[in-house]
């Protein structure tokens, strides 16, 4: 019932106008027919080419994901002096190399500098401080108890607070 | 004097100045030296259509491997204590027990990584070979607890005997 008319109808113009308002429509881009499989290689190639959005160098230091990643980095580097040193012991009884406490203990007490003794000695006391009471405040968290924001956030200071008692307390027992 | 209807006006597209946004190109952060396999573009697999699948349920990997992580947390916490409050040397059976919860402990620990770090979906076979060079260090990390505990005097002895300077070695605490 209903005719649509576009701007360029000449339906709705007067005689005079007819001539100065029909101008042909250019667009800016071409369009041309593709079938279905090249139409999806298409797509594929453009999202190939996307870039992702930010994520770990925008995310806004927190205590959260600090702590956590202390966590994970103060075990791998505990993990890693625990295995080298069964290793070392291992493979040298495996294989007779001769290996055993009281020249390893020699040489660490001979050939360590002081200033080397004291960054390990230091750094392995706060970290495993550290690695135990973020242990147990995960341990909690596997309970049930303190898994809101506040509560993080508290057990967490208190982590920290625990960290440099103990950690200091171990510190000075090799100093 | 007769102005063109706005939607024949010529618009002019600027090129989006990407500086604009901080936007990253495509992850390209991966572990040096370690091949890894093609992925599907934008992480898209299949058609969108497709309903997506998920894994098969694998209580062995999933609920009981969780359990066993805590159990060996828990059970560190006294084997632990213990030689940190007595100071001096420990029972063998003591350090023997610690050794090995311990070696379990960050067996997983370094698994978790492994799986975190080195994913399957992007590296494949080298997966495998990390998580069997785990292994391989693992064992050797048992004969070296078996040499400690029967001829020296185990773990504890020696991170004592390294941690307390010399002249105090015959200090007991």
């Amino acid at each position: 019932m209903f005719k649509f008319v576009g701007l360029n109808s000449t339906a709705t113009k007067s005689v005079a106008m007819k001539r100065l308002t029909t101008v042909s429509t250019r667009r800016l881009f071409n369009t041309e027919s593709t079938s279905t499989v090249q139409a999806q290689k298409l797509l594929e190639a453009q999202r190939g080419a996307r870039p992702i959005s930010p994520h770990l160098t925008i995310y806004q230091p927190q205590l959260t994901w600090y702590l956590s990643s202390v966590h994970r980095v103060s075990g791998v580097f505990m993990g890693f002096v625990f295995f080298g040193t069964t290793i070392a012991f291992g493979v040298s009884s495996l294989f007779n190399l001769g290996l055993n406490t009281e020249k390893l203990v020699k040489y660490y007490h001979e050939k360590i500098p002081a200033w080397f003794d004291y960054t390990v000695k230091g750094g392995f006391a706060y970290i495993f401080a550290f690695h135990f009471g973020n242990g147990i405040r995960h341990l909690i968290w596997d309970t049930g108890k303190a898994f809101t924001i506040p509560g993080i956030y508290k057990t967490g200071y208190a982590v920290l607070a625990l960290t440099a008692v103990a950690g200091s307390y171990l510190f000075s027992l090799g100093v | 004097m007769f102005t063109r209807p706005a939607l024949l006006r010529p618009v002019f597209r600027s090129t989006t100045n990407r500086a604009l946004f901080h936007t990253t190109k495509s992850n390209n952060l991966t572990i040096p030296f370690l091949s890894t396999l093609p992925q599907a573009p934008g992480g898209v697999k299949g058609d969108v259509n497709e309903a997506f699948v998920p894994p098969p349920v694998d209580k062995v990997h999933g609920s009981y491997h969780w359990d066993f992580e805590r159990v060996l947390a828990v059970s560190l916490i006294p084997l632990v204590s213990l030689p940190l409050a007595s100071g001096a040397g420990i029972p063998v059976i003591a350090d023997t027990l610690l050794s090995s919860v311990l070696l379990a402990h960050c067996y997983v620990g370094f698994q978790s990584c492994i799986i975190d770090y080195i994913p399957k979906r992007v590296y494949g076979k080298n997966h495998n070979y990390a998580m069997y060079l785990l292994t391989l260090g693992s064992l050797f990390s048992i004969a070296g607890i078996y040499h400690l505990e029967t001829k020296e005097n185990g773990l504890i002895g020696v991170l004592t005997s390294c941690w307390k300077e010399e002249s105090k070695t015959e200090e007991k605490k």
